[in-house]
């Protein structure tokens, strides 16, 4: 799966460029946003607009993210979420878990 | 965990329940010890007693039988039977002796206790000698009587006996009674003893039960159904569950504890004031005189960059990336400085290297005397970052604003001086007061827009239109700056343009940004394209085609920031606001569609902006 990174200011947007539905996918998304956090102390949101589903390897990738940034007082923001992706994270009861925003424009207002 | 042993030999204390078997066996076997031995005792003091008794009862027979021997001896040699007689009815009648007599061989009895006996009242002249008569005692323990003979010395001459038979049981004051009065008072104390056994055997019961607990819970058993004591046996009993109810509870907190502390990795306050600062995005970090963290939160360590275990209780000395905190605690801690101060750390030029700038105020807090300093840092690098933009903005807005006017100013003062003797330098100055003015109301309009947006406040007043007078004036705006710029500037319509709904002047806005931007950033000689084309269901799609400098695929994004420009050394001498594609998108966004850029670095760009139908507009509504 290909992840691309870019910088809107000093937010970092992580975009995985479709759906996590293997290990790999799962452990190099979890890899990307680790080497992320520890750089930008935690201001970086992930666009899944084209995250269209998850397995269990990417919800276990996602909580993974959202507990590390939890240790230091903040969850994952997630832009662009698919109906799909929002029903499945509603089913698994762990929607709660993250910060949902339309856009990556408002997701990187967020941080102001 | 150790099983308990099985034990295959007959237990006693199986045969009760828990907290009873201990106090059952060990009261019945002190009451069977305590009953042997007070027997014992009893027995061996009755015994004593009886030998002690037997042996004065006999040293008291024989002095009696020698003191009547005596006085017999005197009373016959002085012939005096009388006064014999007297003497052995008198010890008939001190009631030691039974019968007292006194004989000879030959004649028999001389004398008697017993009146039917003994007749002579007179010495015999004479009686068989018997030097070989000895002193004898004989005891005939049916009867209970001790017979003594005692040999007599008459006037120098033997032969007479004094027989004394003496009745024991007067003499030896019974030991059966004292056998007797023991086992009664034996058996009373023992039933004393019993009630309040009975009394304090619950109480007992349940200091066994717990003691057996307590045994049970040294062998490693930990389930508490076997720790538990009955609890009929009492207060105590009642409270050793409760304790060890509460502490199962207190265990099983643990336990989940332990279980969030494994599944997050780190350490868990799940309550009270350290929970609530760990949810904090702010970091808190509460440090003592000698520079020790007394306390800090999960956001201090990301910030530090420090793990928290090696961060509470240690110096903050030791975090690398405090070095700008600690100078300041120090010499805060010291009495010196103000106690509030406020620094900032990290260069927002330098984000790339230093990954952020954090905002750092430190507080001087007493407690008991005792001086310690909070810290608390925030992460400002977006704000600073936006506020770097805004500045930028300002300067560039009043570059943007100062260049019209300038432009107005002079053609209005050439205007002035042609006067009415120059009709075309005058109509070429209007027109471009005109258009200048045009741009000045644009730039304010955008300016306006981005207030709204800030606000929150920015709508669309959605009404049907037709847009086909929307490109007319589109066209005529820009076509005398494309041809300025010696741009091809090509407007593709469709013949007939349907009614969509949409406010129309922000829609205009929208384009004008688009537009604008194309012919700003595409050099002379290239070409501006706007197509415009409408879907069955009247959606309108138009692509904004220009064959300008293009966009790198990293700044695709930021350039829709407001108040961003792409990163690139090539625009930098273009002037621009850095808010006409934030402001597009956001107003197409608003009709429910948006702008999307498709680039190429020297090839050119499209920015497509799409706005639904009337019938998916109506739907979103």
């Amino acid at each position: 799966m290909q992840i691309e990174t870019n910088r809107h200011g000093a937010v970092t947007v992580i975009h995985p460029g479709g759906p996590v539905i293997t290990e790999n996918d799962a452990t190099q998304l979890k890899t990307e946003s680790f080497e992320v956090l520890g750089q930008t102390l935690g201001r970086f949101i992930i666009d899944v607009s084209e995250m269209t589903f998850v397995d269990s390897y990417g919800l276990e990738a996602l909580v993974d993210i959202t507990n590390e940034l939890g240790a230091g007082g903040q969850s994952l923001k997630l832009c662009g979420i698919s109906d799909t992706l929002r029903e499945i994270l509603a089913i698994t009861d762990l929607i709660s878990k993250f910060q949902q925003f339309e856009d990556v424009q408002t997701a990187v207002r967020s941080f102001k | 965990m150790t099983t308990p042993k099985i034990q295959s030999r007959f237990d006693i204390r199986k045969c009760f329940a828990q907290g009873e078997s201990l106090v059952a066996t060990t009261g019945m076997a002190f009451i069977a010890i305590l009953a042997f031995a007070v027997g014992g005792v009893v027995w061996v003091s009755a015994r004593t007693i009886d030998d002690s008794a037997s042996a004065q009862a006999e040293e008291q027979i024989l002095e009696t039988s020698a003191l009547i021997a005596s006085q017999a001896e005197l009373r016959l040699s002085d012939n005096d039977f009388p006064g014999l007689r007297r003497l052995l009815l008198d010890a008939v009648a001190s009631g030691v002796v039974e019968e007292c007599e006194i004989s000879a061989p030959d004649i028999g009895v001389i004398v008697s206790s017993n009146a039917a006996q003994g007749t002579l009242s007179q010495m015999p002249e004479s009686w068989q000698a018997a030097p070989d008569i000895a002193a004898s005692i004989l005891h005939n323990d049916e009867t209970n009587r001790t017979t003594i003979h005692e040999p007599l010395i008459v006037n120098g001459k033997s032969g007479m006996a004094l027989k004394v038979i003496v009745n024991r049981s007067l003499l030896v004051v019974g030991s059966d009674s004292i056998r007797m009065s023991s086992v009664i008072i034996m058996c009373v104390g023992l039933i004393l003893m019993l009630l309040v056994y009975r009394r304090f055997r619950n109480r007992l019961g349940a200091l066994a039960g717990i003691g057996e607990a307590l045994r049970a819970a040294g062998d490693g058993e930990r389930r508490i159904e076997c720790l538990v004591v009955g609890e009929r046996l009492g207060s105590e009993a009642v409270i050793w569950n409760t304790l060890l109810k509460e502490r199962e509870e207190i265990e099983q907190v643990v336990v989940q504890r332990e279980t969030l502390e494994t599944l997050s990795g780190g350490v868990v306050e799940s309550v009270g004031l350290p929970a609530a600062c760990n949810t904090l995005t702010q970091g808190v970090l509460l440090v003592e005189q000698d520079l020790q963290v007394l306390y800090a939160n999960g956001a201090a360590c990301v910030f530090l960059r420090v793990n928290r275990q090696e961060l509470i209780n240690s110096s903050l000395n030791k975090v690398p990336d405090s070095a700008g905190i600690v100078e300041i605690v120090q010499s805060m801690l010291d009495g010196q400085g103000a106690s509030r101060q406020i620094i900032e750390l990290g260069d927002v030029e330098k984000i790339e290297s230093q990954g952020a700038v954090l905002r750092v105020v430190i507080t001087r807090v007493d407690e008991d005397e005792v001086p310690r300093a909070m810290v608390f840092i925030e992460d400002v690098t977006q704000q600073r970052l936006a506020d770097q933009s805004q500045n930028a903005f300002i300067a560039q807005a009043t570059h943007e604003l100062r260049t019209p006017l300038t432009t107005i100013r002079l053609y209005a003062e050439e205007a002035v001086d042609a006067g009415s003797d120059d009709e075309q330098i005058r109509d070429k100055a209007l027109n471009v007061i005109n258009s200048e003015t045009r741009r000045l109301e644009r730039i304010v309009g955008d300016m306006l827009c981005v207030s709204e947006i800030e606000a929150g406040s920015l709508s669309i007043r959605s009404e049907t239109m037709r847009p086909g007078q929307l490109f007319t004036e589109l066209e005529e705006d820009y076509q005398a700056q494309a041809k300025d710029k010696s741009i091809e500037l090509v407007f593709e319509l469709p013949p007939k343009f349907p009614s969509i709904m949409g406010d129309r002047d922000r829609l205009g806005q929208a384009l004008h940004n688009l537009v604008g931007n194309a012919i700003k950033y595409t050099p002379s000689g290239g070409s501006v394209h706007v197509k415009v084309h409408f879907a069955d269901n009247n959606a309108m799609t138009v692509d904004v085609v220009d064959t300008g400098i293009g966009i790198e695929d990293s700044q695709q994004e930021r350039i829709f920031d407001r108040f961003c420009r792409a990163d690139d050394r090539r625009i930098s001498q273009v002037t621009g606001s850095g808010l006409g594609l934030a402001l597009a998108r956001q107003i197409a966004r608003l009709h429910n569609g948006d702008v999307e850029v498709k680039s190429e670095i020297d090839k050119g760009s499209t920015f497509t902006l799409t706005i639904p139908g009337t019938e998916q507009m109506a739907k979103a509504a």
